[in-house]
């Protein structure tokens, strides 16, 4: 364990292996609430890809090169310095105050690192702080080499002048969780809608919507685009412990008068039907369904979200319709987790994911189901 | 053309420029990026030293209470107090033709002012560096951009002028110390 000081610096090879994965666990004690965050940021110090901001709400960057485990005061990252395109320049590891108080009045505050048995911390208190709101902890930057500058300095202003200072702005506040009915939701990255009781009774439908060769066509019909199949599906675990998936990859379609009580309509091939693909869900069964996964993937074609135009919404009864717009995302992996559906003492809690994966089984060992997965193609 | 120096590189400043006495010395750094905690407070200064290295008097260290040497031979240029602003954020000049024969080396520093108190240190400053300018014409001759190489040091001996026969010569120097100012002065051969 070597301590260091506030100012630190040192290249990350005089420590550790900076083309293994480096573990960084930040740590604050004191009466206010706390985020952690971690942003990729460009030589020029922006965020210009707000796919690596990894915070509460997106807990991975699109390659998993950082991952965030744990929430609030006690956050963990992983990083993958070597693995990070080459625009991200710079990791900033920041902690801010949620509501009131400043940092002077914290009790502790701690940053490790961490790789294999070797470590390096920093250990400060209230009294080296002021009234910061929002503070960069450590950052790890590269010149030349991959290093670590444990910077630990801040801004009054808290996390949106920090985000200023990196050429970001925060997002605008996020819709409330119960609007008027008959609206569209767009949630954001990990937020989570309770559903009353009372809806659970007819059914909750979850429609893909795609199209493609949305893309400008030259004077003669030119530039052919490959075309691109996108799939919905879902994992779904009943209360009685047993998993099914439902998908048109392997004719699964599943059931609504039986396990798992959930049901794709058709197989979509083109994007051409103008209804889409649909998954129902029998409200009247919700309550033999513990948790759902709902998910997207291209069957065929490259991995170009943006080309596809999909748009998954999911209706319940009550009205509200929360959609989620995948050509904002320009991952390069053909699966997208879009949403998690949990039977929570009767309610429906959607959560939205937007997590990227190469393979259903990737997906399945994310969210812990164990599925056996063997390929398989349609007919 | 400037000649960009590396840590630890030595270079002729008079010979390759005959007629060179009159030049600015210029120090620049980026602190205070953060609106949050205390402000950072850098202070450049040079120490003209004999052949073994130590200062004569208290007399000898020009900075901001002492701002020019009693030849005229270095004069402080000012204290700049946030590091605000581009370019050169504190300078000092020096008049080669009149510094003392007794004074061998002119050693260029940057300290923290309140560093202890303040808990500050060189991880902390980037981009800090130091170039000789000719001041007849303004002229940029040696730049000597400091780098990455500092962590918790409370001062920097950024670059030193010393004589080679009769001319003068230029180090790039870059060694950091965990003390401050008054550490730096202990160094010197002096009591601050």
């Amino acid at each position: 364990m070597v301590e260091i000081q506030r100012g630190f610096r040192c290249k990350i090879d005089d420590h550790f292996n900076s083309a293994s994965e480096i573990t960084v666990a930040i740590s604050v004690s004191g009466r206010s609430e706390y985020d952690s965050c971690c942003f990729g940021v460009d030589s020029a110090d922006i965020l210009s890809d707000d796919s690596y901001m990894v915070f509460f709400n997106q807990t991975a960057s699109p390659n998993r090169e950082i991952v965030l485990s744990g929430s609030g005061a006690n956050t963990s990252y992983s990083a993958n310095l070597s693995k990070l395109p080459g625009k991200i320049q710079k990791l900033v590891f920041t902690v801010s105050i949620d509501g009131d108080g400043v940092m002077s009045q914290i009790s502790q505050f701690r940053v490790k690192l961490s790789q294999g048995g070797k470590s390096i911390a920093l250990n400060l208190d209230g009294s080296n702080f002021q009234n910061e709101k929002a503070i960069i902890a450590i950052e790890l930057y590269k010149k030349d080499v991959w290093r670590l500058n444990a910077v630990a300095s801040g801004f009054n202003g808290g996390l949106s002048e920090l985000l200023k200072h990196y050429g970001g702005t925060e997002a605008a506040p996020p819709p409330p969780n119960k609007p008027a009915s008959q609206t569209k939701v767009e949630l954001r990255k990990g937020q989570k809608v309770n559903l009353s009781k009372s809806a659970v009774s007819g059914e909750i439908l979850i429609n893909l919507n795609w199209t493609q060769g949305m893309e400008k066509k030259g004077f003669f019909g030119g530039t052919k685009t490959q075309s691109i199949d996108l799939d919905l599906g879902a994992f779904v675990e009943l209360t009685d412990g047993t998993k099914h998936v439902v998908q048109a990859l392997g004719n699964s379609f599943g059931s609504l008068q039986s396990a798992p009580y959930v049901a794709l309509d058709g197989d979509d091939r083109s994007g051409s039907s103008s209804g889409g693909e649909n998954i129902r869900v029998n409200g009247r069964q919700f309550s033999n369904i513990r948790r759902m996964l709902v998910y997207t993937f291209i069957y065929e074609g490259a991995a170009n979200w943006s080309q596809a135009n999909g748009v998954v919404t999911v209706k319940y009864p009550g009205g509200d319709e929360l959609a989620v717009r995948l050509d904002e995302y320009s991952a390069s992996q053909k699966m997208c987790a879009i949403a998690e559906i949990a039977n929570v003492s009767g309610t429906i809690s959607v959560e939205k994911l937007i997590r990227f994966f190469n393979s259903h089984p990737e997906m399945d060992k994310a969210f812990g189901w164990g599925f056996k997965w063997v390929s398989g193609s349609k007919d | 053309m400037a000649i960009n120096l590396s840590k630890g590189q030595k270079i002729d400043l008079t010979k390759t420029n005959p007629g060179l006495n009159k030049i600015l010395v210029g120090l620049g750094w980026d602190v205070n990026k953060y609106d949050g905690g205390a402000q950072f407070d850098l202070d450049a200064a040079a120490f003209l030293l004999g052949e073994n290295g130590k200062a004569v008097s208290d007399a000898d260290f020009v900075f901001y209470n002492n701002k020019e040497h009693a030849s005229g031979a270095v004069i402080y240029g000012g204290d700049n107090r946030t590091g605000e602003g581009e370019g050169d954020d504190e300078t000092l000049k020096v008049d080669l033709s009149k510094i003392p024969a007794s004074v061998a080396k002119v050693d260029f520093t940057v300290t923290i002012d309140q560093a202890e108190e303040r808990n500050q240190n060189f991880g902390q400053v980037d981009h800090a560096y130091i170039r000789v300018v000719n001041d007849g014409d303004g002229t940029e001759l040696l730049r000597y951009d400091l780098g990455e190489d500092y962590s918790t040091e409370k001062s920097v001996v950024v670059a030193q002028l010393y004589r080679n026969g009769a001319e003068w010569k230029f180090s790039a120097v870059g060694s950091g110390f965990t003390g401050g100012l008054a550490a730096l002065c202990a160094n010197y051969g002096l009591n601050a």
